[in-house]
């Protein structure tokens, strides 16, 4: 599939990137640097990183395979299911956390509730990202021996070698900076390949005649809102309820990978306003991943497995040079992925456990030096494990649906938090561990209380109305911090003091 | 009752006006945001630092591609 002048791009993008990021290694001299990078960063590298992090390698081909199975309605996911959460993100909770100098989410939690919240929170997530890295590293593996014929060992290498050696050196700042790069090369490589998609097709309303001709399972493929009782797994009210609201507003405020790249922004209003471009960029994203999975249903009406349809789409339209560069965009959604889970599972660790349980009292060198070994032990953690996830089919479904247990009551601790000063430490931890813990009973027992096949979304509210009754309750029943250790974690407190405290003299 | 089912009797296009509505409401929250607000941590305040007309510009995009389809 691959000509000479298609590895030559590959192989010039891989070498692109490790310069560029051994490059950042000079600006790094502490652990600011390290895992801020020194809160030096401009609002629209911040945003193309945050929108290139979220799509991985295999979501090229997961999403096209959806599209052609289900039409358009997957795009939810990037356009409710980001846009109105990442505004959220943008003018309430991004500021604060930026304002207050954190360096995780979980560190917020630890402040605003308590030590035992932000352990938790932070051991998920830690959990979570060094399993996630080795299924990575394996789904994609495979997926580029399929289709360029390389060994799995050899692309788990190359790209754990690449990402590896930028990310322990230059820290968040290279992840970033190769992440900008990344994501006009994913733009490119899958405009181009979206332009001649369309252009052999006929164009969308060509595309839109045929694919409505062909019966009547196709009548809802150009319909964003799907019924109740659509056969897709994206119900309008699940998409409502469960991503908007919950889902959504997780991933953008409570992950890790996404708020990082914030909180290093140079001032408050670059960081409120990365957030807001992120959006915009993020808009365009189905129009990569999602449309040439459309233009398959017509150019290739056949197929037994969607998820076989962009690969089939690229050897059918693109040229020698432009497939390089195609393969080079899914190199560049896997490695953003990869080298944002190394570096925010870095910070976890050194910020959240290490620094708190293990030695207080180290000087910056120190962390700055356990945050780069933390780095390359979890991407050999990864490497190893990822040949053991191939003897475990289900592994990627089951650490999924572990985050998911979680995304629910972290939201419902993260919003009480910032917008109830009654909500208490004790509250807070009823809430995240009854919110999980009903999360897991939820899916064990799905069939029992939903009716749809695979009722994540469904799970995800619930799981959250849950942690947020919860914690209201437990929170009036216990004893409330006072103003003075809430100022700068709740929103617009200091403002509501000041005004507050001048009505009472003006009455005095 | 955990699956909607409640809802299952609303129109999609009433189910589609829910969602337009859900923007517009956005859109005017954003409105209400303090002006001051916006610009915290600039020296030099331009008008396109004015992160309100971007985030508007973001919401009426999406609020198109949902009218559309």
């Amino acid at each position: 599939m691959l000509h000479g002048i298609d590895y030559f791009i590959v192989v010039a993008y891989m070498a692109g990137m490790l310069g560029l990021g051994f490059y950042f290694k000079k600006f790094v001299s502490s652990s600011t640097d390290y895992f801020l990078g020194g809160r030096s960063m401009p609002f629209w590298a911040i945003a193309m990183s945050v929108v290139v992090s979220d799509i991985g390698a295999l979501d090229f081909v997961g999403v096209s395979g959806q599209a052609y199975r289900f039409g358009i309605s997957p795009a939810n996911f990037d356009w409710i299911g980001s846009v109105p959460a990442m505004l959220l993100a943008a003018f309430i909770f991004v500021p604060y956390f930026w304002k207050a100098g954190i360096f995780t989410i979980p560190e917020y939690l630890g402040r605003r509730y308590n030590s035992k919240v932000r352990t938790l929170a932070s051991l998920t997530w830690i959990i979570f990202f060094a399993f996630n890295l080795g299924v990575l590293f394996w789904a994609s593996a495979v997926f580029l021996e399929a289709i360029m014929g390389w060994p799995v060992w050899l692309s788990i290498l190359l790209t754990a070698g690449v990402v590896g050696i930028y990310t322990f050196f230059g820290g968040i700042t290279a992840v970033v900076m190769t992440d900008v790069v990344q994501m006009i090369i994913m733009f490119v490589g899958g405009f181009t390949l979206v332009f001649l998609a369309f252009y052999h097709v006929g164009g969308w309303d060509a595309m839109v005649q045929k694919i409505t001709a062909m019966g009547p399972e196709y009548k809802n493929h150009f319909e964003l809102i799907q019924p109740t009782d659509t056969p897709t797994p994206f119900p309008w009210t699940g998409i409502l309820f469960g991503l908007t609201f919950v889902m959504a507003n997780a991933y953008m405020i409570g992950n890790q990978t996404v708020v990082q790249r914030c909180l290093t922004a140079k001032n408050e209003w670059h960081a409120k306003m990365s957030m807001v471009m992120a959006a915009f960029l993020k808009m365009f994203i189905p129009v990569l991943v999602l449309f040439p999975g459309l233009v398959a249903i017509v150019m290739l009406p056949d197929l037994d497995d969607g998820d076989k349809a962009l690969p089939l789409m690229i050897k059918e339209f693109l040229p020698p040079g432009l497939i390089g560069l195609m393969f080079s965009a899914f190199f560049a959604g896997l490695m953003s992925s990869l080298d944002s889970m190394l570096n925010s599972t870095a910070t976890l660790w050194t910020k959240d456990i290490y620094q708190p349980y293990i030695k207080k009292d180290g000087t910056d060198h120190h962390y700055l030096m356990v945050g780069k070994i933390v780095t390359a032990i979890i991407l050999l953690f990864g490497i190893a494990t990822a040949p053991v996830s191939s003897s475990f089919p289900g592994i990627y479904v089951a650490i999924q649906t572990f985050l998911s247990f979680f995304q629910g009551p972290i939201f419902a601790l993260l919003f009480l938090g910032i917008f109830w000063k009654r909500a208490t430490q004790w509250g807070g931890l009823a809430g995240l561990v009854i919110g999980i813990f009903s999360s897991a009973i939820l899916h064990i027992f799905s069939d029992q209380f939903f009716t749809i096949q695979d009722p994540f979304l469904y799970v995800s509210w619930w799981s959250f109305v849950v942690g947020l009754v919860v914690t209201i309750v437990v929170s009036l029943l216990t004893t409330p911090y006072k103003d003075d250790k809430l100022m700068g974690l709740v929103y617009r407190l200091a403002e509501r003091t000041k005004k507050a405290e001048l009505q009472g003299g003006t009455n005095a | 009752m955990l699956n909607f089912n409640w809802l299952a009797g609303i129109p999609i296009g009433v189910a589609k006006s829910i969602f337009l509505i859900l923007f517009a409401l956005i859109g005017v929250l954003v409105l209400f945001v303090p002006k001051d607000y916006m610009y915290e941590g600039l020296k030099e305040i331009k008008w396109y630092h004015n992160i309100k007309i971007w985030a508007l510009g973001d919401l009426i995009f999406i609020s198109l591609v949902y009218y559309i389809f």
